[in-house]
């Protein structure tokens, strides 16, 4: 065991940062910055809303990688890295859809809309990896599941640009990145709130991940002493 | 044991033919060989013997590359049998088990031809009538499987086995799907053959397992717990054999 | 002491890549045509699903030519689904599937076989429905750019399909399965399938059609190289 007090664990540490990271970007975004001149309060979510996107779709492409590398590997981490992810990685796709539905109804009128890309890639997405989750809690621990499910993983994720690039072309009717439409502001007044987001979602990603992969290691574990047990 | 006693047992100049070190093989988190090192060399013939659960199958389906080793190492003919580096040495492999693996809908013919001509067969449809004529099943060569009586279907299941002239016949627990006539069949094809075929077999019958193999393995828990030839016993009476086996693997068998 | 490779048997050697595929593929067919599972009851719940569709939606007018590529691409991809189940849910009975990995077969091959099968079932299907519909529905089913389309289409959804119904037959609850992992993935191929083939009912230029049969050529080709690729994971044990 670590002769540091259990307070100061590597898992606590980047926790408290998490937790930190988060309230000063909240601050930075609900107090600090100014009002967007077209979107005016409204815009406020979006400091929260970009960085939940980039660092979903971070998870989604670590569990992608970590798929191929468990095929290559077939060590057991790399696969609980995957699952881990995903699980990750569709929570915060929820997050993503709950606060571009938010943010979509004052500004486009509509809580949904068909017609941009961004929205509807990222549902699909959302679809395909309740699908490999599904997948994964059906089979219970199953072998094979590992494999199986990899494979999942990987053509999800391949599907991601092409389902943008199909409903790209199905209209060309989408809305203008909202970094483009603030341009008359300094930019350091959205850059620094927004960096401070990517930060918090980054951190609590990282701790989320450790926690989820430990907590899949000790199951198996118990599970493999059950089998042994049984098998006696 | 090691490659010393494999080529105790049949000379120097023999080839080695399956080759385990430290395998090991689990389905999940539950672990069916822990461990298994052994040689066997060009024509020798061992019988596997272990309760169920002991990992027989798991061992046989190893050397037949259905499955791939969770650890340590296997070679078969010199190349691991699994994957798609072990397609050619596969092509030398029959394997023998308790399904029949063929298909319900395609006469024997297609079934003995298909498979024929996936493992390279060079007159695939010449081999399987001449199988079929010596299997004396010539009358329903094109009926489909499905409406054959079941001692004829395991017939065939054993002509697939044999259709590419394998080099290593690995045979999981015939008993259960062989009758009297075709176990027959098999005895004679597999002394005809000579030293040309090897042959690794899985079985519970005691009585099998001495009358078709001359080494005796005992599995438990995934790992052996017997082995004759290690025994330096490689030339004991056949109800010597019987007694050595039943002795293996009798004391905790009664327990589970 | 003898090097392995020169012990004693017969040197078969094993057919290359293509002549596995094909010989999979005429064992597909033949299997698929002596047992007739799958075929009929696909065009008879193609058809099917076209009657509820006609009420669902009351197919007349103006709103046909609208919903009636959306209306004939659902009820193929429902009927696939036939078809993808069967694909591997079959095999399990006898060990089939084993035989097969036993052999020096290529697990590409293999997928390849099944996939292409699986595209001559669909191919098939559409013989009948299309013509079937041009007929029920009034509509002009006979342009040459819908030939591409389908056949397009075809290889989209079997590609995907095929790997997919690999994974769902070692699954618990794989008929549930199979639909919940499919339909994602082929959103691409019904967004631009269903284009092209309005585009074609409504008689418009080839220039127009183009890009979707791109986009379906893109996607046939992305997702047949890399399931061939990543199929021996689904068939490993």
């Amino acid at each position: 065991m670590r002769s540091a007090p259990s307070t100061l664990t590597p898992a606590n540490v980047i926790g408290v940062a998490a937790f930190a990271a988060m309230l000063i970007a909240l601050y930075l975004a609900i107090v600090e910055s100014p009002d967007e001149r077209v979107q005016g309060i409204h815009h406020r979510i979006y400091y929260i809303h970009v960085p939940t996107a980039l660092v979903a779709y971070l998870s989604i492409a670590i569990t992608a990688v970590a798929s191929g590398v468990y095929l290559r590997t077939r060590r057991p981490r790399w696969d609980r890295l995957a699952y881990a992810s995903a699980e990750i990685g569709v929570i915060l796709t929820t997050l993503v859809l709950v606060t571009g539905s938010i943010w979509g109804r004052p500004v486009w009128g509509a809580w949904w809309s068909w017609s941009d890309a961004r929205l509807v890639t990222t549902l699909v997405m959302w679809l395909s990896y309740i699908a490999y989750l599904m997948l994964r809690s059906l089979s219970g621990r199953a072998p094979g599941t590992a494999r199986t499910a990899a494979v999942i993983g990987i053509l999800g994720f391949v599907n991601v640009p092409v389902t943008y690039f199909s409903v790209y072309l199905w209209t060309y009717l989408h809305p203008l990145p909202t970094l483009q439409s603030a341009t008359d502001r300094p930019e350091s007044a959205i850059l620094v709130p927004f960096l401070a987001g990517m930060l918090a979602f980054i951190l609590l990603y990282v701790y989320l991940i450790r926690m989820r992969m430990r907590v899949e290691e000790a199951q198996q574990n118990l599970d493999a002493l059950r089998a042994a047990a049984e098998g006696q | 044991m090691t490659i010393e006693t494999a080529q105790s047992s049949r000379g120097a100049d023999t080839a080695v033919v399956i080759q385990c070190a430290g395998l090991e093989k689990s389905y999940g988190q539950r672990s069916a060989l822990r461990g298994v090192t052994a040689t066997v060399a060009e024509g020798e013939r061992i019988a596997v013997f272990g309760d169920n659960g002991a990992g027989k199958s798991t061992l046989l389906r190893l050397m037949s590359g259905l499955l791939r080793p969770s650890g340590g190492r296997i070679h078969v003919f010199g190349r691991q049998p699994w994957g798609r580096e072990g397609a050619r040495v596969r092509a030398r492999i029959g394997t023998l088990s308790h399904q029949s693996h063929l298909y319900q809908e395609l006469s024997m013919r297609e079934n003995l031809a298909l498979y024929a001509q996936l493992n390279g067969v060079p007159d695939p449809g010449t081999r399987a009538d001449e199988l079929i004529e010596r299997f004396r099943l010539a009358g329903r060569r094109a009926d489909p499987v499905r409406t054959l009586s079941r001692g004829m279907t395991q017939r065939v299941s054993l002509m697939r086995a044999l259709i590419h002239t394998p080099a290593l016949l690995i045979l999981d627990e015939p008993e259960t799907g062989l009758d009297a006539a075709a176990r027959d069949l098999l005895t004679r094809y597999i002394a005809e053959r000579g030293a040309d075929v090897t042959v690794v077999l899985a079985t519970h019958s005691i009585d099998l397992g001495v009358a078709l193999t001359t080494r005796d393995i005992v599995l438990r828990n995934g790992a052996i717990e017997y082995d004759s030839a290690s025994h330096g016993v490689s030339s004991l009476s056949s109800e010597r054999r019987r007694e050595q086996v039943a002795e293996q693997i009798a004391p905790r068998a009664t327990l589970t | 002491m003898k090097s392995p490779s020169q012990a004693t048997g017969p040197k078969n050697t094993p057919p290359g890549y293509a002549a596995q595929f094909w010989l999979l593929l005429r064992k597909e067919l033949a299997v698929e045509f002596r047992s007739r599972e799958t075929a009929a009851p696909m065009a008879v719940f193609a058809v099917a699903a076209l009657i509820a569709f006609q009420f669902s939606f009351d197919l007349r007018g103006a709103v046909l030519t609208l919903v009636a590529p959306g209306v004939l691409w659902v009820a193929i991809i429902f009927a696939s689904l036939l078809a993808l189940g069967r694909s591997f849910a079959r095999e399990d009975e006898r060990g089939s599937l084993e035989g097969i990995l036993l052999s020096p077969t290529d697990p590409g091959a293999l997928y390849l076989a099944k996939a292409a099968a699986n595209v001559v079932l669909l191919t098939m299907l559409e013989v009948v429905i299309v013509p079937l519909s041009a007929l029920l529905f009034n509509l002009q089913l006979l342009q040459p750019a819908l030939l591409p389309t389908f056949l397009l289409g075809n290889i989209g959804i079997a590609g995907v399909g095929t790997i997919l119904s690999s994974i769902a037959a070692q699954a618990r609850a794989r008929e549930a399965l199979l639909p919940i992992m499919l339909l994602p993935l082929l959103v691409p191929v019904i967004i631009a399938a269903v284009r092209a083939t309005g585009l074609a009912i409504d008689g418009r230029p080839w220039e127009d059609i183009q890009p979707w049969l791109a986009v379906l050529a893109a996607y046939d080709l992305i997702f047949v190289v890399l399931s061939a690729l990543l199929f021996y994971a689904t068939v490993e044990r």
